[in-house]
């Protein structure tokens, strides 16, 4: 056996990886060539070199904590459906934009296609935050508000972003974001929560005839701005318009409440 | 709010108890456990951290989503790695360098290449875990045609079987051999002005 051929079987008898008939022809060349002896020494060596060198590089605990998150919040979606079919809620925390879209129209679509298409924007918007309330919707959450508001902007393609609101003088944060499907429109979903009672942001393109026909309306002259006030079961929604989108604060708090709440937030815009 | 799911590094131990299927949280238990095998291949194909974290990612978002197609008792450091590499492969190796490595390897002879090298860096007893080595190593086997370099990051850094890479790598198990007896020896020749500056030294 010449040494050029030798080579490759060197390679493989280095990793185990040589029948015994080939192990035997290598052996016996070995046996016989110091410098393939040598060979075998060098790239065994440069073998424990990449061992040793590998050690060094570990998955960075950020990205590990990313994806624990991304199991957690498939989990959880799970668990949701599997609480009765309920509403598949989903955190877009660290998803890709484009699986998360992905997933939101297999997991959100058919079911608020059945859901609520039947229901008005009232009902809808209140189910979904008394489900919110009672723990029957899984959520993941979030410790960036920033970043919450971020993502879930890019969940619709960064054609709008949920409207904001600094509730932090009612010790009230956002907690946790999702996209909601409501008939045919892309909603995003806000959740605050603190020590006071919760509210849920809904936000989406629309104008002010989306307004469910049970609301009261409300006329600001001074801020020159319809609210539209609706309620069922002790649970309140106030909607405005602001720029090309559609605003919706749901709370066990007091219609009059929200609408001061929502005169302020107008009066800083 | 009894499903409520708070995340955060505490958040992983807080959902799995709500779980309610032990086999799939088995399967992502497992898949975790090669995080850091997913990400030495990942950070060595790739050009930069950006692209080694979407891999990674993408590959653990593809295997929860394909649970069903992995064999119980199978290897899934190679299944994980297969899913890694097509991935890499269709999203950033499009423009895959094609250098012919006799030109790489100055049309060194086989046998005399070794020899050459043979003395160079430290001996075996001299490899405990060194900074600058591993820096050095795993720049120079970026330098290295992706061809040869991924045999390298199976075998030698991912422990696969050559049975193992030629699935990997959809090639047969003798291209394996070849390359990765090519890219050993292309790996050196990185390395040798390295290691032959250092060598005595150590």
């Amino acid at each position: 056996m010449r040494c050029d051929q030798a080579q490759e079987l060197i390679t493989a008898h280095l990793d185990n990886e040589l029948s015994a008939e080939e192990r035997t022809i290598v052996e016996a060349h070995l046996e016989t060539c110091g410098r393939c002896r040598h060979a075998l020494a060098a790239e065994t060596k440069l073998k424990q070199q990449i061992k040793v060198a590998q050690r060094e590089v570990v998955v960075p605990v950020a990205l590990r904590r990313e994806i624990e998150s991304e199991i957690a919040a498939r989990r959880a979606a799970v668990a949701a459906k599997a609480d009765g079919g309920f509403a598949a809620w989903f955190s877009f925390h660290s998803w890709r934009p484009a699986f998360a879209m992905a997933l939101l129209l297999m997991s959100l679509g058919i079911f608020f296609f059945t859901q609520s298409a039947r229901k008005d924007l009232a009902t809808v918007t209140i189910d979904s935050h008394r489900d919110l309330l009672s723990g029957k919707t899984a959520l993941v959450r979030y410790d960036d508000a920033n970043r919450l508001r971020q993502e879930l902007s890019r969940a619709v393609g960064g054609r709008f972003a949920p409207v904001a609101f600094d509730l932090s003088m009612m010790k009230l944060y956002p907690v946790s974001g999702f996209v909601q499907k409501i008939g045919d429109r892309e909603v995003l979903v806000t959740v605050y929560q603190g020590s006071g009672p919760a509210i849920t942001c809904f936000t989406f393109l629309g104008t002010e005839s989306d307004a469910p026909k049970s609301a009261e309306r409300f006329y600001d002259a001074e801020m020159k701005l319809n609210f539209y006030s609706f309620s069922q079961d002790g649970i309140s929604g106030v909607m405005h318009k602001e720029g090309d989108v559609i605003c919706i604060l749901v709370s066990k708090m007091a219609p009059a409440d929200l609408l001061a709440l929502l005169r302020g937030k107008s009066a800083h815009a | 709010m009894d499903s409520t799911y708070t995340l955060g590094y505490t958040g992983w131990a807080v959902s799995a108890t709500n779980s309610r299927n032990p086999a799939s949280d088995r399967f992502a238990t497992e898949i975790m456990t090669y995080l850091d095998h997913l990400y030495r291949v990942a950070f060595h194909l790739a050009r930069n951290a950006d692209e080694a974290k979407d891999c990674v990612q993408e590959t653990c978002i593809r295997a929860l989503s394909s649970q069903n197609q992995f064999t119980a008792g199978s290897n899934m450091r190679a299944w994980l790695t297969r899913i890694l590499y097509n991935f890499f492969y269709d999203s950033y190796a499009r423009n895959k360098r094609t250098v012919a490595v006799e030109d790489l390897l100055d049309g060194t002879d086989s046998a005399d290449f070794w020899e050459i090298h043979a003395g160079d860096g430290p001996g075996p007893e001299t490899l405990v875990l060194d900074h600058e080595l591993g820096a050095k190593i795993g720049a120079a086997i970026k330098q290295i045609p992706e061809e040869f370099r991924a045999p390298i990051l199976l075998v030698d850094m991912g422990d696969l079987t050559y049975a193992e890479a030629a699935e990997v790598l959809s090639c047969p198990i003798g291209t394996v051999r070849s390359r990765l007896s090519r890219g050993r020896r292309l790996l050196q020749k990185q390395l040798s002005g390295y290691l032959g500056k250092t060598g005595t030294d150590r």
